[in-house]
This record gives C-alpha cells, structure tokens and sequence, in this order.
C-alpha cells in the first residue's frame, strides 16, 4: 500500500503543487483585495450598521474564495483515478498483495489528504488575513464544513467512477446534476419563491439570520452532524468501489 | 560507535532546526501572557519539526524509507480507535475529576457544558470534525518528535529512556510560550519554572501514548490524528466544565496551574504507564 501511495505521489507530484499553489493563489488575491477594498469603502462610511454590513460582505467574498480554493484541488482529486484506467493495469494491480482493496484504499486516501492540504492552506490564509485586519471573522467551521462537503461529493463520484468508468462515470453525475437543476427549477417556476421577491429584504433577513447566535447554533450543529456522519459515507463509499471495481474495469481500454 | 555518533550529529540537526524558528518566532510574536500576537506564527509552530525533519532527511542523505509514513501493519483499526477514543474521554474524566475536587461553587451540572444542549452537541461534532480536517498539523508535529527523534533516541538508549527524553525536549520546545504562562497561567508559585516542570511531565507521558502508538501501527498516523483531537477537545469541551451556564469562571479550591495538573493529569500519566509497560514487554518477549 506504501508503494501504491508512493506512485500516486511521484506522478502526481508537479500536478499536486500547481494545483495548491493555483488554490492559494486566488484566496491569497481576495485578502489583498479585501484590505484594500475595505479600508476605502469604510472611509465614507461611519454608520456603524453599514460598516457591519460591508464585514458581512467581506466575509462571503472571502468565503466565496475558499469554495475556489476547494475546485482547485476538487481537480487533483477527480484526476487521481483516470490516469490508471488501463485493463492490464486492473489486472495486475489486482493481482499484488494489496490488491484492489489497497489499490482503491489510496485513491480514497489520497483524495482524504489533499484536502487535508487545502484546510491547510486555508487556514495559513485565514490567519495571514487576520494578521493584516482584512478579515475579522473566523471561518474555521466553514474550512472545516467545505471540506466535509468536497469529501461527500468524493463519496459519491468515485464509486460511479470506478463502476462505470470516468467518462460513463462523468456522464452518470451529470445526469444527476441536471435532473437536481431540473427540479430546482420546476421548483422556482411553481413553488413558494416569496423570500426571492425582493432582493433587498431577502439580503437583509440571511444578514439577520447569520447575525442571530440562537439560529447559528442550529446551523453549528448541522454542520457537526454532516461533517461526521460524512466520515462513514466515505468508508462505505470506499467499500462499494472495492466491490465494484472489477465490473468497472471492463469498460477499460486496452 | 561509528553509528552512535552518526545518530547523535543527526539529532543535533534536528533539534537545531526544530527549536530554532520556533524560539525565534516565540518570542517575537509573543503577547507575553503566554499567547501569540500573530495568527501565522501560531499556525506555523506545529509544522516547524515536521519541516525540520524533511530538511534534515535531506540533508544528511537519510531518505524517507523509515519515516513512518506508510499506513503500517495489517489489523491496525483498534490502535486508529485508541487514537480517536482517548482524547475524547480524557476531557470528561478530566471534568469529573475537577468537578469532584477542585471546584468550590457548583457541581458538574452547573457547567456550561449542560446550559445549552444545541451548543454543546455543535461543540462536540465540530471538535471531533475540525480534528479529523486538521490532522494535518498534528502530522506536523508527530512527524518530528514521534517519527524521528525518538526511533534515533532508540538506537543510543533502551525504548523506555528514549521516550521519556523524547517528552523533555519535546516539553522544553515548548519554552517561549510557557515562559509568559502558557497552558498553565502565571498565577503560581515558582513560576514559570513549574510551568516547566509540569509541561514535561504531560509531556513524556503523552509522549509514551504516542510512541506506543507508533510502535503498534508502524505508522505516524494514528499519533498526529490522536494528537489534533484532543488539541481540539481539551480547548473546546473541557473549557466548558470550567464555566458555569452563565459563562462565568468556577471558583477552584486552587489555582489554575494546580486545576489543570490534579484534573487533566492522572488519566494522562495512568495512560501513559500502561503504554510504556507495554512497550518493554513487548521489547522483552
């Protein structure tokens, strides 16, 4: 299992550093941008609600960019398993000692690490920025909760990867994507959008929800419950890989 | 002899650039309460052994085959289960201690930790996620004491005298925080000296866990997981049982330096017994 973990690094190796460095990259722009943005918008501004409402919009730009930084190495992750799509490879791998299990245990582990890296990378930004006074809030619950979420989506994608292949695979969570914007849709064109009716208000009343400790208590504890029921998802996704992986293979090339 | 010697220069390697930036940026950014001024220097504290070991690999040609960084032996899922169990039940058997006690004004259900069971539940999960998410650091940490310096601790002194240097120098690292009342306060006598003192104490017991750890997983893993999660827990939840609903904090029959040695000690130090006993009668069977 070392050995198939030191593969995975060797060659993904150059990808993995340009992929974080392109993932630090744009958070790192958006601080500056917040430092300087911020300062000048609150030369004019001396209402003290005002300046608490340009924070909160600092606050979702920067957590705008930490979703970013997550895409970045979303791209590592959905990598990691096409390179070795190869059928002699399949069989030869299943063929080792480690076996499948193996072979598909550091894919999964390899995607679990990079975005260990990314909350890494993440968190060394946050505190640069709350070095500078760009930022005055704490996102580590955010950090923390978009990497439950790049995980889950992990949980999700790779078994249909490795059961039909990444292209079958690729088209599979596409449909899935679509017929969710489908729903979305049919919701918007007959369902309740009365809190969408006045852009102005619905700013408001989120700001007023983000603002009130008693209902972020409640989305504290939800972000708790996902991040750790995420955790045996991923195992039991990382099970069903094994299982189906010597189906998948024979949509393989040569 | 030769090999003795070798072992010793790449200590020496280690620890230099393992204490150097640490110290430097210590007391640099130091807000001399025993806190940090900057955010970056904080975060960068926990990765420096982990970036001294890299450097010192490399420097002295060693490689990286015996690094612990492979996922170890086979059947290691129940140390994985230690590594997670232990540092979520050493804070509650740390609060019932302090509870049973220390504290003067208020029982156990008087805490913070029972005023609000939304917050207390978001508490606990977050702790438990943000622990996993940010194992990352531990591995900073583990990477150096547990994964380096210890095993080259092993081939100059017998299992049992590594891993209680390994805790003392692991606990003196430590030095520019607990100088201005780190972990432990200043409102105690002989201080910072007892600071000292009792930092080198948790320190090598911990340090017993850890290595057994290690030992049993032939991986640095199970250490740096272990080691994040109860940074996260004993910041988040024990701090709970140490306030009332009202958020205030309880009046102890003590200070805050002996609170934390009479509550969070004994489960470390039982722990850590029983790990180093382990370990030698493994060594001698």
């Amino acid at each position: 299992m070392t050995g198939l973990l030191y593969k995975e690094l060797k060659l993904n190796s150059r990808k993995l550093i340009l992929n974080l460095l392109g993932a630090m990259i744009y958070p790192l722009l958006i601080i500056f941008v917040i430092k300087v943005c911020d300062a000048d918008a609150k030369k004019g501004v001396d209402d003290e609600i005002n300046q608490q409402m340009l924070t909160n919009v600092m606050s979702i730009i920067w957590l705008s960019a930490c979703c970013i930084a997550y895409f970045f190495t979303a791209v590592i992750q959905n990598g990691l398993i096409p390179q070795d799509e190869r059928k002699k490879w399949a069989y030869y791998v299943t063929s080792t000692p480690t076996g499948i299990k193996g072979f598909v245990g550091v894919k999964y582990l390899c995607s679990l690490f990079i975005g260990m890296v990314t909350v890494t990378i993440l968190m060394f930004i946050q505190s640069l920025a709350a070095d500078m006074g760009a930022l005055k809030v704490d996102a580590t619950t955010i950090i923390v909760g978009a990497f439950y979420m790049q995980i889950f989506m992990r949980a999700i994608e790779f078994p249909l990867i490795f059961r039909f292949s990444s292209k079958v695979g690729y088209m599979v969570k596409s449909c899935i994507v679509v017929l969710i914007c489908i729903v979305l849709f049919v919701y918007f064109l007959f369902g309740d959008t009365s809190m969408f009716a006045n852009l102005e208000t619905f700013w408001e009343r989120f700001f007023k929800f983000v603002n009130d400790p008693e209902q972020m208590k409640k989305v504290y504890l939800w972000i708790g419950i996902i991040a750790v029921a995420v955790m045996p998802l991923y195992y039991l996704s990382y099970r069903l890989s094994v299982k189906w992986y010597l189906k998948g293979v024979e949509n393989y090339a040569k | 002899m030769q090999n003795k010697k070798i072992a010793l220069l790449r200590i020496a390697v280690y620890l230099v650039l393992a204490y150097l930036p640490v110290y430097i940026l210590g007391f640099v950014f130091s807000d001399k309460k025993g806190g940090l001024t900057s955010a970056v220097a904080g975060i960068l504290l926990m990765l420096f052994p982990a970036i001294a070991v890299v450097i010192t690999r490399i420097v002295t040609k060693e490689g990286f085959r015996d690094a612990f960084l492979g996922f170890g032996k086979r059947k290691s899922g129940k140390y994985y289960g230690a590594a997670v169990i232990y540092p979520i039940v050493l804070p509650f058997v740390s609060a019932v201690i302090l509870h049973l006690l220390i504290v003067k004004n208020g029982s156990i259900w008087d805490s913070g930790f029972f005023a609000d069971s939304t917050m207390t539940a978001a508490n606990l999960l977050i702790a438990f996620a943000s622990g996993v998410a940010m194992a990352l650091h531990g591995l900073g940490e583990e990477l150096g004491w547990r994964a380096y310096l210890t095993p080259k601790l092993e081939e100059l002194m017998p299992t049992s005298a590594a891993v209680v240097v390994t805790g003392i120098i692991w606990a003196l690292w430590h030095g520019p925080l607990l100088v201005y009342g780190y972990d432990f306060g200043r409102d105690y006598d002989l201080f910072p000296y007892g600071g000292f003192m009792a930092m080198i104490v948790m320190c090598i017991f911990m340090s017993a866990f850890y290595t057994w750890l290690t030992k049993r997983t032939n991986s640095v893993y199970p250490a740096a997981l272990s080691h994040m999660i109860l940074d996260m827990f004993l910041t988040s939840v024990f701090s709970m049982f140490t306030v009332n609903a009202d958020g205030n904090k309880f009046e102890y029959r003590t200070n805050e330096f002996w609170m934390m040695i009479i509550s969070v000690f004994p489960m470390m130090i039982i722990c850590g017994i029983i790990c180093m006993v382990l370990m030698c009668r493994k060594k001698k069977a």
